[in-house]
């Protein structure tokens, strides 16, 4: 190729600046340091198990989070049932669960204890175990069964309470059970109650609603103290 | 561009970097990178170390089937033009306030020769800024750093033919802009 271009190039002069135009060694020394100064390409799997890594620790948080949110919305201890105890200027989150007090007229039901779940372990536990759980009832089926037993509606009533056995938490169906069985002591089905309160008394989850049954029980035995002679509480 | 003391390093099939031969290795990106960018280009520290990064990483893939510093020169090329690629298209939409060439500095007094020289070879080189980087390298190359024309077509990854029509294209382009700013002795004829 030299020798044959076509078209004149740089003069020889030109060439020897040029080529004599070579970079110091300080110049090529500071660009060595800057050169070792980079930084470090991580290797890929280092990359990758950081990724993982911080995916694990936001899905931990979430999980966590979410179980916060939902404890505090929803606390362990709820009041299911209709009670005239209850203030209704106190702030209480299971407020909405409890219905107005029955009239005089309604027939009169003793409102069953809160119901409380056992004692839980303070430290959150992971993966969030009460997703097998069915989310508490709504507040306004617990409306509905206190309506029904203000108007002395036991359809409407035992329809609550049926929706509550079956959809509710726990907690929601120990207390709708406890109040089906004053229910048939109301309409008279003493053994029906009976027998709905033995087994509350002795399998019920919540100790508190296996006290009220098992007074209940007691009560039931003698029927001058039954009760559905008990005047509750405010009226 | 200086002889390669790295025989040793690459007598071996996979070639590794030591501190030493990498410390060497860099010099000859720097240097090669120097001559396509210009010395005073200012993106010049970015281009080296893109090409130096790029040169480290790839070298055990080296299959020696050429020079090394015609390998080095291939990779520098390829990093320069993808640069400037970006550069451009980057610079489409915003804006450094910088040349990519700029006044070299002083770094010692100089004899009033050594700066004649310098001064002839910075405005010898401004004029070849002004070539698009194929002309450019191709000149460059074969008239400043005496390539075979096949050397070249490796290093731009081209035909030789190509190589030959932009060295005569780069030439005359470059002819009419020492014609237009510069010494016409610059120019051989």
């Amino acid at each position: 190729m030299r020798g044959q271009p076509e078209m004149p190039g740089l003069s020889a002069s030109v060439r020897r600046v040029l080529r004599e135009d070579q970079p110091s060694p300080h110049e090529l020394a500071a660009a060595y340091q800057r050169f070792e100064r980079r930084p470090q390409r991580r290797a890929p799997a280092l990359v990758v198990s950081r990724w993982l890594i911080a995916g694990l620790a936001m899905g931990l948080g979430i999980a966590f989070g979410a179980e916060a949110v939902e404890q505090r919305v929803h606390p362990p201890v709820t009041a299911v049932t209709p009670s005239a105890r209850t203030p209704s200027g106190v702030a209480n989150p299971a407020r909405n669960r409890v219905p107005a007090p029955p009239p005089a007229s309604a027939p009169i039901i003793e409102p069953p204890p809160a119901v409380v779940e056992e004692k839980r372990p303070l430290t959150p536990r992971f993966p969030a175990v009460k997703q097998s759980e069915p989310l508490p009832a709504d507040s306004a089926v617990w409306a509905k069964a206190a309506q029904g037993l203000r108007n002395n509606d036991v359809a409407q009533t035992e329809s609550a309470l049926a929706t509550l056995e079956q959809a509710g938490t726990l907690a929601d169906r120990e207390a709708a059970r406890l109040i089906r069985a004053q229910l048939l002591l109301h309409q008279g089905d003493t053994s029906g109650a009976r027998a709905l309160l033995q087994d509350l008394a002795s399998n019920a989850q919540s100790s508190l609603v296996r006290a009220k049954a098992r007074r209940l029980l007691t009560q039931n035995s003698t029927p001058s103290n039954s009760p559905l002679n008990v005047a509750p509480s405010g009226t | 561009m200086p002889a390669l003391n790295l025989a040793s390093d690459f007598g071996h099939a996979e070639p590794k970097v030591t501190a030493t031969s990498e410390r060497e290795l860099f010099e000859v990106v720097y240097r090669s990178m120097r001559s396509l960018a210009g010395p005073h280009a200012a993106d010049l520290d970015d281009l080296v170390q893109a090409a130096a990064e790029q040169v480290m990483r790839s070298l055990p893939a080296f299959d020696r089937r050429s020079e090394l510093s015609t390998w080095v020169y291939t990779v520098s090329y390829r990093v320069l033009l993808r640069q400037r690629r970006w550069y451009r298209r980057w610079a489409a939409r915003f804006s450094l306030g910088l040349e990519l060439q700029h006044e070299p500095s002083s770094e010692a007094p100089l004899q009033s020769r050594q700066l004649e020289q310098r001064e002839q070879a910075h405005r010898v080189r401004q004029l070849l800024g002004r070539l698009s980087e194929k002309y450019r390298a191709v000149v460059i190359l074969h008239d400043i750093e005496e390539r075979s024309v096949a050397e070249i077509a490796r290093i731009v990854a081209t035909n030789e033919l190509t190589v030959r029509s932009r060295l005569r294209d780069g030439r005359k382009q470059l002819a009419k802009l020492v014609r237009a700013h510069g010494d016409p002795d610059w120019m051989e004829g």
